[in-house]
């Protein structure tokens, strides 16, 4: 019978990840979460777990929460920041606003898009780079240039320095992280791109980390969906907080129109 | 009439085709008087219906009354995907769990999102109809591409790109497929809700189903795909088309979600029978402390 596969899963869901006893034992991808992870993981540990399945080390996870921590801009004119705040002036819940604020930064410009396409890039370069070395890497490259194709995780508008690479290389050397393939091929693609004024920004640094570190594209996208949050709160909660509809509120000719002019109703 | 205040570059302001607001004498934010595509917004409140609205917004234009049946059709036939429908369901756990309104809508049409026959998908079948999976700005479908060359090129298309974007595009062309394992009633129900009113599109769609029909595994259109078909005959860009199947379930996204609301939370399955959860994972004896 055709309908048989979805028969069997009528009435039962299966799990790899973990569960909850009714009353007693909840499990995250094999560990007691009241026994172990309660007691011994930082939230970064186990927010990692959660969307990989793999525990890291206390200091990876230190590093993880800096690469957090580093790009957490509580700015409102930032796209997703300021989606938070127009939710603020409206009165909106906290929880969806800040949901709606995390939504919107699954940017193909500056998010999580960005950020997957940025390491789904340089997976492909560090392919090619092991195949055809050097320039081979230099011919991929410039193939897309040549294509006019973005290069996710290289270019930043208006700055010729991405200021939070610095600080998050600190911290990486000062746990003890180290730098693997795809970091070097990242500075490899930069140093072809500099004759271009592309450098390479803090999402082409962070994806070659995090690749660095074993996590595959998904793996990341995922575990970067709350990389902005720390920026969204603050924006959202002033707007809240102050009379509604004055978080940047538009006059009818801020608005410029490019439409037909006016018209009177058919019929 | 005189600006309120000094003018502001081009590129530090909102700009629209859509809508001109046109401030009151006395107060710079308040609308005396709104355009959308040129039409008084209030006149056009009073003479045409939401459907017709929806289309000069998207469009630019007013539909013909043949433009403006067919789209009406087509977002009553989606009205209600029902309570076995994923978004619908993901507003019902809201409403049992006493979500406040505006999430329980606004959930539901996250989930309504997805690619798998969501919003996302009615935009790559869009595409696909359109002859732009892979993209191609020299392609003219209506000119001159065979159906089955449109499959191959998706097909090859999908082996070397499936992993481009965080949401992969289904492996099937978008658009077709079975329905629980069956071919899609609810398709077919809509083909005979169009009627003569089949454009390019559904012409062109139901080429593919009988390229797709008469393989190994025959394949059919599904709802998103007819759905897809009907929207590009109607001149929907697929990112409209995506929205307007959002907007068309959301009836009965809100209408399900808010049915439950005064109900108490053990009048709405948990599957609290531990039969129902079945963990296929590891022991969990991990410790911490293993992690170097």
């Amino acid at each position: 019978m055709s309908w048989e596969r979805y028969a069997r899963h009528r009435d039962r869901i299966t799990s790899k990840s973990g569960g909850w006893t009714i009353g007693g034992t909840a499990t995250l991808h094999g560990y007691d979460i009241h026994q172990e992870l309660g007691r011994h993981a930082s939230w970064m540990q186990v927010m990692l777990l959660s969307s990989t399945g793999r525990l890291v080390s206390s200091s990876e996870g230190r590093f993880l929460e800096k690469t957090f921590i580093l790009t957490g801009y509580p700015d409102a004119r930032l796209w997703c920041n300021r989606v938070a705040a127009l939710a603020g002036t409206s009165r909106c819940s906290a929880t969806s606003s800040l949901a709606a604020g995390v939504a919107s930064a699954e940017a193909r410009i500056y998010g999580r898009q960005a950020d997957y396409k940025a390491a789904h890039f340089l997976v492909q370069a560090r392919r090619v780079h092991e195949a055809e070395g050097a320039a081979g890497l230099q011919a991929f490259v410039m193939e897309r240039r040549r294509r006019k194709q973005t290069i996710f995780g290289f270019g930043r508008p208006l700055l010729r320095a991405d200021e939070r690479i610095v600080p998050l290389g600190e911290e990486g050397a000062k746990l003890g992280i180290p730098e693997g393939e795809h970091l070097k091929v990242a500075r490899e693609i930069e140093a072809m791109l500099e004759p271009h004024k592309i450098i390479m920004n803090y999402g082409g640094y962070v994806m070659a980390r995090l690749l660095d570190l074993g996590f595959n594209p998904q793996e990341i996208y995922r575990i970067l969906t709350l990389t902005f949050y720390t920026g969204l709160v603050p924006g959202y909660t002033e707007a809240y907080d102050n009379e509604p509809g004055t978080f940047l509120p538009i006059a009818c000719e801020d608005v410029l129109y490019e439409g037909v002019s006016e018209r009177e109703l058919p019929g | 009439m005189a600006p309120f205040f000094p003018p502001r570059p081009k590129a530090e302001s909102i700009r629209t085709a859509i809508c001109h607001e046109q401030p009151s004498d006395s107060n710079p934010f308040v609308a005396q008087k709104t355009l959308w595509h040129g039409y008084d917004a209030a006149k056009l409140a009073e003479r045409h219906g939401w459907t017709e609205i929806l289309f000069l917004l998207a469009r630019g234009e007013l539909p013909s009354p043949a433009q403006d049946r067919l789209l009406n059709r087509l977002m009553a036939a989606l009205a209600n995907p029902g309570p076995r429908d994923a978004a619908v369901r993901a507003a019902m756990n809201c409403g049992v769990g006493k979500t406040s309104l505006p999430t329980i809508l606004s959930t539901g049409l996250t989930v309504r999102g997805g690619m798998a026959e969501g919003a996302m998908h009615i935009e790559a079948a869009m595409w696909f109809l359109a002859g732009q999976l892979p993209a191609d700005p020299e392609r003219n479908v209506e000119a001159h591409d065979h159906p089955k060359q449109l499959v191959d090129d998706y097909r090859r298309f999908w082996q070397e790109h499936h992993d481009d974007e965080v949401v992969a595009l289904p492996e099937i062309p978008p658009g077709f497929g079975l329905h629980y394992g069956d071919r899609d009633p609810r398709a077919l129900e809509l083909l005979r809700l169009v009627g003569d009113d089949r454009g390019a599109g559904v012409r062109l769609a139901l080429a593919i189903e009988g390229v797709l029909a008469a393989e190994e595994t025959p394949l059919f259109l599904t709802l998103p795909g007819v759905a897809a078909a009907v929207l590009r005959d109607l001149g929907f860009s697929p990112e409209h088309g995506a929205g307007i199947f959002l907007i068309a379930g959301s009836a009965g996204i809100l209408t399900h979600g808010v049915e439950q609301l005064p109900r108490n939370w053990n009048e709405y399955p948990f599957w609290n029978d531990k039969a129902y959860y079945n963990y296929e994972g590891p022991v969990p004896d991990k410790k911490v402390e293993d992690v170097a």
